[in-house]
């Protein structure tokens, strides 16, 4: 099922070059992403938690420029009509140029291209036998498509007809975790995203913010001693996003079994709408990328000291 | 005029030439050559497409032997068409290798250096090495040399048996690498707090890597600072990236900190009596006493000189 869309009709502040009435753009009820008919010469201001992005149509081209947001981190924002002068003095971030600019904006949600890498704010223990589950926040990424229509023969026969097609633009971190390494070595490893968890155990417990989503994170110690959490390897881009309808972003869950002493341990995705999620959840990104057959992964690093060597 | 007092070599190949038997020659001769050429191209074709498995080196050197090898076999057989009698030049070859191992022995050091180079894997196409006080990208590795493009744009040609006996030292081959910056702050710095600084500038910047962590070295006391070794690691593609920004953070977040990095200072000991030093702001006073005028005082103007009282 695809993400349900809320649809705003933006127009510009001053005369628009398109038909059309100037029509308020509606709340979005849950977030900031959402679908927008922007006439020509309008633009579309989307605060995003630590992130501000203005979407500016043009007649051949759309022009996107971002800014640190100014005001509290943790509201979820909501797209308005702006004029020319809500703009940054600062150039576009980049343009997108058209023979005609479709005027139609897609905003989605979609998850960290990389896996994260999640450092909590104290190591954690867990003992033999133990289940627990660790709620983690990581950044979600902002993506800008537009909407147009393309000429197409359906089965490659026939008349070509327009069809739509969405056309992905730019996509944006809305906050940029740094770069860190996850492997035995630095020869060999994977780079990935680090963040830091206050390790939350309580779903209640977890803060709510625009521009983060929770992962729930089970991890099991069957081996005879406790395990000791440094760091945890989170498949980010293996797993969907939701959101709830508190608002709140969600990711499906993550089960880390620890079966033998060592850093192994057999992960299993959850797949559908997490459980820790409130009511009725929708899909708002598919996984980027297919979990890999083999399920037995190096997702715990406590005995990485790589950051030793000199 | 008779046929041999106009005789000259251009009618004398023209004239066998146009001899029927020799016209055949010439005709399937041409016809391996051109057969030989398209086939050389067909088959390099052939082999650069169904050698993806290949670094970009072995498929180079393998479609130069696949072109050339054909090559060599068509011309041959071209050749055969005129009559040459390659077994000629088989009982020769003892002969002519000795011969061609005197006139070429730095090419030969160098081909079998390449060779080496290729079954060792020393260095590959797209590599950054350096060697010696060159460093580029790896074009190629040929039979002869190796030929680098340096960051100025330039092509350096370096002969293989130079490359086998040099120190190279490959850049890009994995895939992160660490970045030092030597800080020093002044003798009178928090070095508690000048840690906890540097550990931030770390944090602060994306590119630098959570894991491996930075590293803060003491490294000596200075003759004007306290030196530390500063090492943080990052993709090996972001190496220029991130040092650049991390030494505008450093000294952005010692300016916001209070931490000096302290010029070069000396302190002058006057032996073992005491310097004594006098201030004067404005013209000096008439009535100033002048203990110990210098020889070759002026007798005006302001002085921050110090003078040592005569012993």
């Amino acid at each position: 099922m695809g993400p349900k869309r809320e649809r705003h009709a933006i127009s510009s502040s001053a005369p628009p070059a398109t038909s059309g009435a100037h029509v308020p753009a509606p709340a979005t009820p849950q977030g900031w992403w959402g679908t927008f008919d922007v006439a020509r010469d309008a633009m579309v201001q989307i605060t995003a938690g630590p992130i501000v992005v203005w979407v500016e149509r043009r007649r051949n081209d759309w022009r996107v420029f971002s800014a640190a947001s100014e005001g509290d981190e943790d509201h979820v924002a909501r797209p308005v009509p702006g004029s020319a002068d809500d703009l940054p003095d600062s150039d576009p971030l980049v343009r997108f140029c058209f023979a005609d600019a479709p005027g139609r904006l897609v905003v989605s949600v979609a998850q960290a291209d990389r896996p994260v890498v999640v450092r909590p704010a104290t190591p954690l223990s867990i003992s033999p036998s133990e289940r627990v589950t660790l709620y983690v926040s990581t950044p979600v990424w902002m993506v800008l498509a537009v909407e147009r229509a393309v000429p197409r023969r359906r089965n490659g026969r026939g008349p070509e007809t327009p069809q739509d097609e969405t056309q992905q633009l730019i996509e944006l971190p809305l906050e940029r975790p740094s770069d860190t390494w996850f492997g035995p070595n630095t020869r060999m490893g994977e780079l990935c995203y680090a963040t830091r968890t206050s390790g939350h155990l309580q779903r209640d417990a977890v803060p709510h913010r625009a521009h983060l989503a929770i992962t729930p994170v089970t991890i099991e110690n069957k081996a005879t001693d406790p395990l000791q959490v440094e760091r945890l390897l989170v498949p980010i881009p293996q797993l969907g996003v939701y959101v709830d309808t508190g608002g709140a972003l969600w990711t499906n869950a993550v089960r880390l079994s620890r079966e033998s002493n060592g850093d192994l341990a057999a992960v299993r995705l959850e797949t559908g709408v997490p459980m820790a999620a409130r009511g009725a959840s929708e899909r708002l990104a598919k996984p980027r990328t297919v979990a890999p057959a083999s399920s037995m992964v190096r997702a715990f690093s406590r005995l990485l000291h790589i950051g030793a060597s000199t | 005029m008779s046929l041999e007092q106009t005789f000259d070599p251009v009618t004398a190949v023209a004239l066998w030439f146009l001899d029927p038997a020799h016209l055949g020659a010439l005709f399937r001769a041409t016809l391996y050559l051109v057969l030989g050429v398209v086939l050389a191209r067909g088959a390099r074709f052939a082999v650069r497409r169904t050698s993806a498995a290949l670094s970009a080196q072995q498929r180079q050197l393998l479609s130069r032997a696949v072109y050339y090898g054909i090559l060599a076999l068509f011309g041959i057989s071209a050749m055969r068409q005129f009559g040459f009698d390659f077994t000629v030049l088989l009982g020769a070859a003892g002969i002519v290798t000795v011969a061609i191992g005197f006139a070429s022995q730095t090419s030969a050091a160098n081909m079998i250096a390449g060779l080496f180079m290729v079954v060792e894997k020393a260095v590959s196409i797209g590599d950054i090495i350096t060697v010696d006080d060159v460093t580029g990208e790896v074009l190629s590795v040929d039979l002869l040399s190796t030929k680098l493009r340096t960051f100025d744009n330039l092509q350096v040609r370096i002969p293989n048996e130079t490359m086998v006996k040099a120190r190279i030292t490959t850049l890009n081959r994995f895939p992160l690498r660490r970045v030092d910056v030597n800080v020093g702050v002044s003798y009178a710095s928090d070095l508690a707090l000048v840690q906890q600084t540097l550990q931030e500038v770390a944090r602060d910047n994306p590119l630098c890597l959570d894991e491996p962590g930075p590293l803060v070295i003491w490294t000596g006391f200075g003759d004007s600072s306290i030196n530390y070794l500063y090492a943080v690691w990052g993709k090996s593609e972001n190496f220029l990236t991130l040092r650049n920004s991390i030494t505008r953070e450093i000294k952005v977040a010692f300016d916001a900190a209070g931490i000096e990095i302290p010029f070069p200072q000396r302190t002058l000991q006057p032996g073992a009596a005491p310097l004594e030093v006098r201030l004067f702001q404005g013209p000096p006073a008439e009535s100033a006493p002048e203990p110990a005028p210098p020889p070759d005082a002026d007798g005006g103007g302001a002085s921050d000189e110090g003078r040592a009282p005569p012993s």
